[in-house]
């Protein structure tokens, strides 16, 4: 065989792939894994592996004295954002007399950046912060590099704070300014960013490798550890700087961990993890419906009623009900609503679909409004003609959108001037029942003090505008008897008091109050609410919305005159009352980003405004931060130095292969201050026109046919 | 001492209490009024760790059916009837109602699609399921992700006769088992066959992937 042909069969072989992507079948699929403190890194070490974006993990390391659990979120693929716990085991959490035996715990923010990504043969890097808004006992600043040569994965980095105790390299930064000559001691309140100790002082070199095992599913880890974070609080003495530890996959989303560090402490740590930003599992496909015949058409001109009572049925099976309709000669139009299909556009498409099916051969045009509870939120018409090519895959969404056209006309609902309503006799009851949890985590009598208690959720519908919604509680198991910590607050107790509200509201009223919505102009939404709000504040106020429906921004206005509620939660009143009430603006960004400026007064009578910053993925999963800042001086807000903290919603759909609308939503402040507090409000008009506008239609439009 | 006592019954409580709201909220209350997923999250729960036969599935049903038919469970997933709409040239296609097929010759699968994964080709030196002891090799391509040819070394042994509860009745069939691994990815699984005397499989337990979880099928009703 000459040369030439020898590598041309040499070229080709190797480019084939003889077995395909075999690293996908092996059993234990190994992922970049947590480090000791949540973020992904290799023990006490991070690294400069990420999760993929729309991911969540929990992690629970546990050794003595120091203990972590922690949440951490990847709302992009170059960030991670970490929520942690510390229990430091040799400290006590306060005197005696304040705590009992309570070891000490500590909270703090972690984050860490991507700032390149390499595909090549340079490493990834990364820059990260660890503790940086609380007490800063576990404070370090880092940046960290890492090259993977197939199963083998070597980092090494520069670390300043805690991961620079180990020294070595003399304030590394001061040359570009004197601020990196030394650190400054965090404030004992906490919660101040502290930002110029970052990068600053003495640093260390630190290293490390990972090796994947993949045929069983181990990682083995070995790093070069310069940290010692007891230092500032009971120094542990530091016996050898190399940590050496092995990580079992049990799946790619459930991993154990066993580690020996500093020469001295076997580490246990577990790790969970979720992927949330599409939707895995597959759904049912729109229901077939028969076109009708030539007889049947004849009929339905004949006689309407047929045409409606059959839409009506056959929206019915995919969940979605017809709230008005309209057949005229050639155009359908049809008011629709869904409480499972949790796509607008999805809900669309498959309205279309149906009134296409029964729809005589003259109707040209299909209007589908949608709407969310009593409010017609949007509109989109279909060429009908467009939308049947797309059912029988002749068309392409892309396609039918330039057919398409989206507006909002929300103060003509077609519920007021369609022929068809559906028989709805008001008043309509409706409720349902299931059990809940309450949790207060990290107070100074016990880490976690809980409450089972059994919900039930009414609903009185006097008319489509108007309803009543109540939630009762009542309790089955809890703690809160155990809880002994009085507020000290000396501002109006508008939250701290929470103590006395879950120890005597045990059994409550959580909310009853009567509301009423409307649209009174084009793309102006009106709410107004009277009764008991949530479990602490009661009274009489409402809200505007102005959203421009081809804009990007809204526009809001609040107002609430509250009293504060009894500890009990029935039906009494305490004597603090207050006026509050915001400017709200908010904007959706590209990649489904959104932020949101609430401006104006809150309940305990301080002055300022609350920023919230989110991401929603097209799966329904949302991460958000918010963060106040008021008027109130550090000291008047007390530890903390100011309100913050994170939520997250997951969609329980994606558990499951049907569509529904319920959401597993978790929201943290980490201390219950007064400073900062705004009512909880129950149909805020932006939760329910939050993503209806032009652009969040366009963005789904994919699900139009699906 | 005391606190560990005090901590167990505390537990215990909590345990006791999450019980009844099960057991109580499935036996008496509308499902539809008592957050739904609690149930489903029940169901699929219960269903995990106490595997359950399909009710609906009876003999009576099976014959009522005018079409070739199977029970297929994968994993830990509910049983479900999946019918023959096709037999080409020795190998059996069957459907089943959310749009899986399944390929089969001489009762072992050769083919899937609809599944996450799916088994594309099924290369084999031993076309039948054998009442002898052999080794040989298969080679198996999927999609999803695409991994061509994949060795498989197979130990077929037979185990004797035994009797076997199937849908129709007892029977008595020949058990084959076969050993299947692949050393580099670290898979190793048994396939277990029942055959009766003519070599016709009428019950099997198939592993087709690394990537998904035992096949369980029963003929109900044969192709003739």
């Amino acid at each position: 065989m000459r040369f030439s042909q020898l590598l041309f069969v040499s070229l080709f072989s190797l480019s084939y792939p003889c077995f395909g992507s075999i690293e996908d079948y092996y059993p234990k699929k190994i992922e970049p894994s947590p480090s000791n403190y949540g973020e992904t890194g290799i023990l006490e070490l991070p690294n400069a592996k990420f999760m993929n974006s729309g991911s969540m993990r929990f992690t629970f390391s546990s050794s003595y004295p120091n203990e972590y659990t922690s949440l951490t979120a990847s709302p992009f693929s170059w960030l991670e954002a970490t929520y942690k716990y510390t229990e430091i085991k040799n400290n006590l959490y306060g005197p005696a007399a304040y705590s009992g035996n309570q070891t000490a715990k500590d909270k703090s923010f972690d984050v860490k950046i991507r700032l390149f990504n390499s595909e090549s043969y340079l490493p990834d890097l990364a820059i990260g912060l660890r503790d940086f808004a609380g007490t800063g006992a576990f404070s370090s600043e880092y940046l960290v590099a890492t090259k993977s040569f197939y199963n083998l994965h070597l980092t090494t980095g520069l670390g300043w704070g805690v991961l620079g105790s180990a020294g070595g390299i003399k304030k590394p930064l001061s040359y570009l300014s004197d601020r990196f000559d030394t650190r400054i001691k965090s404030s004992d309140l906490g919660g101040d960013f502290n930002a110029g100790s970052w990068f600053a002082g003495e640093a260390s070199v630190f290293a490390g490798m990972e090796y994947d095992l993949k045929r069983h599913g181990l990682k083995f880890k070995l790093e070069y550890d310069t940290t010692e974070p007891d230092k500032k609080i009971l120094s542990v003495p530091v016996n050898n700087r190399f940590n050496i530890g092995l990580n079992y996959f049990l799946s790619e989303n459930l991993n154990l961990g066993l580690s020996y560090e500093r020469g001295n402490q076997f580490r246990f740590t577990v790790a969970l993890k979720g992927e949330f930003s599409k939707d895995t599992l597959k759904k049912p496909l729109p229901k077939n419906v028969v076109k009708i015949n030539r007889d049947q058409q004849e009929r339905i001109l004949r006689d309407n009623s047929i045409f409606y009572r059959s839409l009506n049925k056959s929206l019915q099976d995919e969940k979605i009900f017809i709230q008005a309709a309209e057949l005229e000669t050639n155009k359908v139009s049809l008011s629709v609503g869904s409480s499972s299909l949790r796509s607008l556009t999805r809900v669309a498409g498959r309205s279309a679909r149906i009134a296409s099916a029964l729809s005589p051969e003259a109707v040209e045009e299909i209007e589908v409004r949608l709407m969310n509870g009593s409010l017609e939120v949007n509109s989109i018409a279909f060429s009908r003609n467009e939308i049947e090519e797309g059912f029988s895959y002749k068309s392409s969404p892309q396609e039918i959108f330039t057919k398409s056209v989206l507006s909002s006309k929300s103060n003509a609902p077609l519920v007021n001037t369609s022929s068809f309503l559906p028989t709805i006799e008001f008043p309509e009851f409706t409720w349902t029942m299931s059990p809940a949890l309450k949790h207060q985590i990290g107070g100074p009598e016990a880490f976690y003090l809980g409450q089972l208690w059994w919900r039930t959720d009414t609903t009185i519908k006097f008319s489509r505008n108007i309803s009543l919604y109540t939630t009762f509680g009542l309790d089955i198991y809890n703690n809160f008897n155990e809880l002994n910590n009085p507020s000290s607050s000396s501002i109006p107790h508008v939250r701290s008091d929470i103590q006395e509200y879950l120890k005597e509201g045990k059994n409550n009223i959580q909310r009853m109050k009567l509301e009423y919505m409307s649209s009174p102009l084009k793309d102006v939404f009106f709410r107004a609410d009277l009764g008991l709000f949530e479990e602490m504040f009661g009274g009489i106020g409402g809200e505007i919305l102005y959203r421009p429906f081809n804009k990007r921004w809204s526009l809001g206005l609040s107002m609430h005159k509250v009293r504060q509620r009894e500890y009990k939660q029935l039906f009494g009143f305490r004597d603090y009352e207050t006026n509050t009430g915001f400017l709200e603006m908010y904007y959706d960004f590209p990649n489904e980003v959104s932020a949101s400026i609430l401006a104006g007064k809150y309940l305990a009578g301080d002055k300022g405004a609350t920023i919230d910053l989110s991401r929603r993925f097209k799966s329904g999963f949302t991460l958000g931060i918010f963060a106040t800042l008021t008027n109130l001086s550090k000291e008047e807000f007390g530890e903390g130095s100011f309100d913050k903290g994170f939520y997250f919603g997951i969609p329980t759909e994606l558990f499951y292969t049907d569509y529904r609308s319920g959401t597993i939503a978790f929201g943290l402040h980490p201390l219950t201050k007064d400073g900062g507090a705004m009512m909880n409000q129950h149909n805020s008009l932006y939760s329910i026109l939050g993503d209806t506008n032009y652009h969040s239609l366009k963005s789904k439009w994919k699900d139009i046919l699906d | 001492m005391e606190r560990y006592f005090r901590l167990e019954i505390k537990l215990e409580k909590i345990l006791l209490t999450s019980l009844i709201i099960f057991l109580f909220s499935c036996s008496e209350i509308n499902k539809q009024r008592i957050s739904p997923a609690y149930f489903e999250a029940y169901e699929a729960v219960s269903r995990y760790f106490f595997q359950t036969d399909n009710e609906l599935l009876t003999q009576e049903v099976i014959e009522n059916i005018p079409y070739a038919s199977a029970i297929l469970k994968i994993g830990r997933g509910k049983p479900g009837l999946i019918i023959l709409e096709k037999k080409i040239d020795n190998k059996e296609y069957w459907i089943s109602a959310d749009g899986v097929y399944i390929v089969t010759k001489n009762g072992r699968i050769v083919q899937t699609q609809g599944l996450n994964n799916n088994l594309k080709f099924f290369k084999t030196n031993n076309d039948k399921v054998s009442l002898e002891a052999i080794n040989y090799k298969n080679y198996l391509t999927y999609d999803q992700p695409t991994l061509f040819d994949l060795p498989i070394e197979v130990h077929a042994k037979p185990l004797g006769q035994e009797k076997v509860n199937l849908l129709k009745g007892e029977t008595s069939l020949f058990l084959v088992e076969e050993e299947i691994n692949n050393y580099k990815i670290n898979w190793y699984a048994i396939n277990r066959f029942w055959l009766d005397k003519d070599g016709y499989v009428w019950k099997s337990e198939q592993n087709i992937s690394p990537k998904l979880p035992t096949f369980y099928m029963e003929i109900t009703k044969p192709y003739k």
